[in-house]
């Protein structure tokens, strides 16, 4: 396969596809379940509690229609559809701002970092990935839930700015919002570079950053009352509007596309997407691809030692060393990652991309990432139980 | 490549399972040693053209010699064999390139050995070193066997003459005899590969054409043996040799496409490759001028690999200040 294209480009019309499905498999992702095999739900009635802090953005998962609960795994809750359509009563969300609205669009499933007072909202209106066609078709097709999403973010955030970063020439717009204009070339579509282009600075405190799909999840929320039930979510050349737990299988043949051996199916956008397992695994909230990758396509990914190239480093949108990085976690010296400048990646898997050795650079970044968190998180516990057993003593 | 997955007895379909990215650019470790072998072909045909089967024998015997050593230096390390990614054939043919065509069999040998032992394994394999690997086989040989790596030996097989010891010894006139069509077509004594100026100029254009190699080391290193040897020429125009004479002798071209620019031996960003460029370039006319050896290129390229680590250090704050936010760079 030649190499593929960075741009960052929607192909086909601005539609979004409808797909029924009678089956959900909702991703645990680590929350909590609150529902029992056999049991009887409504449509938007609470399966699992997230126990995540606010800042993770995950928020409370339901069910997206009513039915019966088929299996609860570690994994995974299945529904199957059925019943009388009947739903938990709206919430009423035309009233609150500010915080105690963020914490009931926690409880309502729409849990995002950006959800909290700032003087910028920057909309993200370039594809996440390349090979992704999210951001322009739902600008396109669904400007009016887009804009009931935006005023609900808005009541949460109260900036002083709106800014809406589009690819050159586009059309698109959303009230209130100036528009500002980047090169379609990934990475300028993750958050980061959308902030900088929109306001001239490298992670401002100040400064928020939404992409369109996450405004559509509130925008849905904001019009229907009910917790989030759907994602949208690319898939070959086409965008859907899925029950969230819609099983990738059921995509995979919406879509037209072929899932063999050997192949990855992914979900998310091939230079961040997580590869599953098996086509029942179910999307979940903020999934917005499905990427199918055919077997043989790249080379094969090797434990090589880094060469030293370079060629990561003249990639690298966030100006560290991951090849350092990388060796550095590869021989878990990961304190050492932090002088490294690890706190500034944003994760956007171009050292991975390039890396000669085909060594699994993100996949080091990562687990760097999550070790030096883990030990900070340890850090906190201990000195905490440590003032609570001095104010103990006293 | 690709391994045939274990199939369940369900006969459910297996995905491949991965950590992102799931794209990948295709540039491979033997892809690129692939591509660097393929640019040096003209000169190998150049230098059989000029040398004869001489050329070839050293060529040959040094290749195969690197080949095995790193087989047997993976199976001393107990390390699996590494040698199917044809970077020590690399290493092996650019070896050859910067001996005589004279050179004895052991010799080469020797040197071809060192440069994979000394040069490369001792530090790890591929990657670690920080030399470029033929260079310390050449460095060894030199100190060592002075006499058997002269490349005035050659003079009584060809009817060639060495430039860079023909202006050490017997002064500007002596290079006269040079025109810049016969240097760039070989038609000059130096190490048998080192001294296709015009095959190996093809070759490094391939590989930049082929974003193999980035262009900041090779012609920051052009440059920098251009702008001093200028400097020289115009002090005493009568004294030093003009600086397209620099370029085209010695192992200039070879150094700065092929040997500069060595992975692990070379700085990474472009700033610090432009100075390293520019610092090898220069070190090899200060070498030339006031040093014993007739060629700077190896030495002077082996300093600047000592500057590599320091060279490194120029590094641009990282994006958001390190976790402060700060203005962003234009
Ligand atoms: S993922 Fe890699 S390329 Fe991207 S910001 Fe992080 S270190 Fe840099
Ligand atoms: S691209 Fe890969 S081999 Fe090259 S320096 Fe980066 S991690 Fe190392």
């Amino acid at each position: 396969m030649p190499k593929p294209s960075l741009a960052l480009s929607s192909v086909g019309p601005d539609v979004v596809r409808e797909t029924p499905v009678r089956e959900v498999h909702l991703p645990l992702d680590g929350r909590l379940p609150q529902a029992a095999c056999g049991d009887k739900v409504l449509k938007g009635q609470r399966i699992a509690e997230s126990l995540a802090p606010f800042s993770s953005g995950e928020g409370d998962l339901h069910a997206p229609f009513s039915g019966e609960i088929l299996a609860v795994s570690s994994e995974h809750v299945a529904i199957l559809a059925g019943g009388s359509g009947e739903t938990v009563p709206p919430a009423a969300l035309s009233t609150s701002s500010g915080e105690a609205l963020a914490a009931a669009l926690k409880r309502l499933g729409v849990a995002s970092a950006a959800l909290r007072p700032a003087q910028t909202l920057v909309v993200g209106g370039l594809e996440p990935e390349p090979g992704v066609g999210v951001a322009a078709k739902l600008l396109g097709a669904r400007r009016e839930t887009l804009e009931a999403g935006l005023e609900l973010a808005v009541r949460v955030i109260g900036p002083e700015k709106r800014r809406l970063v589009l690819p050159h020439g586009s059309k698109a717009g959303l009230p209130g919002c100036e528009p500002v204009f980047a090169a379609p070339v990934y990475p300028n579509g993750l958050g980061p570079m959308a902030i900088r282009a929109a306001t001239g600075l490298e992670n401002p405190a100040d400064a928020v950053f939404l992409a369109v799909h996450e405004l559509f999840a509130l925008g849905r929320v904001a019009e229907s009352g009910l917790p989030l039930a759907e994602t949208a979510i690319s898939a070959g050349e086409e965008l859907f509007c899925v029950p969230l737990g819609t099983p990738a299988g059921e995509l995979v043949k919406a879509a037209g596309l072929k899932a063999a051996d050997g192949d990855r199916v992914v979900l998310g956008g091939p230079m961040r997407g997580r590869a599953l397992y098996g086509l029942a695994q179910g999307v979940g909230p903020g999934d917005y691809a499905l990427t199918v990758i055919p077997r043989g396509s790249f080379p094969r990914m090797t434990d090589s030692p880094c060469l030293n190239c370079g060629e990561c480093v003249m990639v690298c949108p966030a100006r560290i060393l991951p090849g350092m990085i990388s060796r550095c976690a590869e021989f878990k010296l990961f304190e050492r990652t932090v002088e490294y400048h690890i706190d500034a990646c944003m994760d956007c898997g171009l050292c991975g991309f390039v890396c000669v050795g085909r060594r699994p650079v993100l996949q080091y970044i990562r687990l760097a990432k999550k070790e030096l968190a883990d030990q900070r998180n340890a850090a906190c516990e201990t000195s905490e139980e440590e003032a609570s057993s001095c104010s103990g003593k006293r | 490549m690709q391994r045939e997955a274990l199939k369940p007895l369900t006969g459910r379909t297996v995905f491949t399972v991965s950590s992102p990215p799931h794209w990948h650019c295709g540039a491979t470790i033997p892809g690129m040693m692939l591509d660097i072998l393929l640019a040096l072909c003209p000169a190998v045909v150049m230098a059989a053209a000029v040398f004869g089967m001489d050329a070839v024998r050293v060529m040959a015997l040094s290749c195969a010699t690197a080949v095995v050593v790193e087989a047997a230096c993976c199976k001393a390390m107990k390390r699996p064999v590494s040698v199917d990614d044809y970077s020590a054939l690399v290493t092996g043919l650019l070896f050859a390139f910067l001996l005589p065509a004279e050179a004895p069999w052991w010799l080469v040998m020797a040197g071809s050995a060192i440069s994979i032992a000394l040069g490369k394994m001792v530090f790890g394999g591929l990657g670690g070193h920080p030399f470029c690997p033929p260079l310390v086989g050449w460095a060894v040989c030199r100190i060592s066997w002075k006499s058997s790596m002269d490349i005035d030996m050659s003079l009584l097989n060809a009817d060639l003459f060495y430039p860079l010891t023909q202006l050490k010894h017997l002064g500007l006139e002596a290079i006269s005899r040079f025109s810049y069509a016969d240097l760039l077509l070989g038609k000059q004594l130096g190490g048998l590969g080192a001294a296709q100026t015009g095959a190996l100029l093809l070759g490094g254009i391939y590989l930049l054409l082929r974003r193999r190699i980035r262009p900041d080391i090779p012609l920051a290193f052009l440059a920098g043996t251009f702008l001093l040897s200028l400097a020289y020429a115009l002090s005493d125009p009568s004294f030093y040799a003009p600086p397209l004479f620099h370029l085209m002798t010695g192992s200039v071209v070879l150094g700065a496409f092929f040997l500069a620019t060595d992975c692990s031996s070379s700085p990474m960003g472009h700033v610090p490759m432009i100075l390293f460029g520019l610092l090898g370039g220069a070190l090899t006319v200060i070498i030339r001028v006031y040093g014993d050896y007739p060629d700077g290129v190896p030495f002077a390229i082996m300093l600047a690999n000592l500057a590599t680590p320091l060279l490194d250090r120029i590094r641009p704050r990282p994006f958001g200040g390190a976790g402060r936010g700060g203005r962003a760079h234009a």
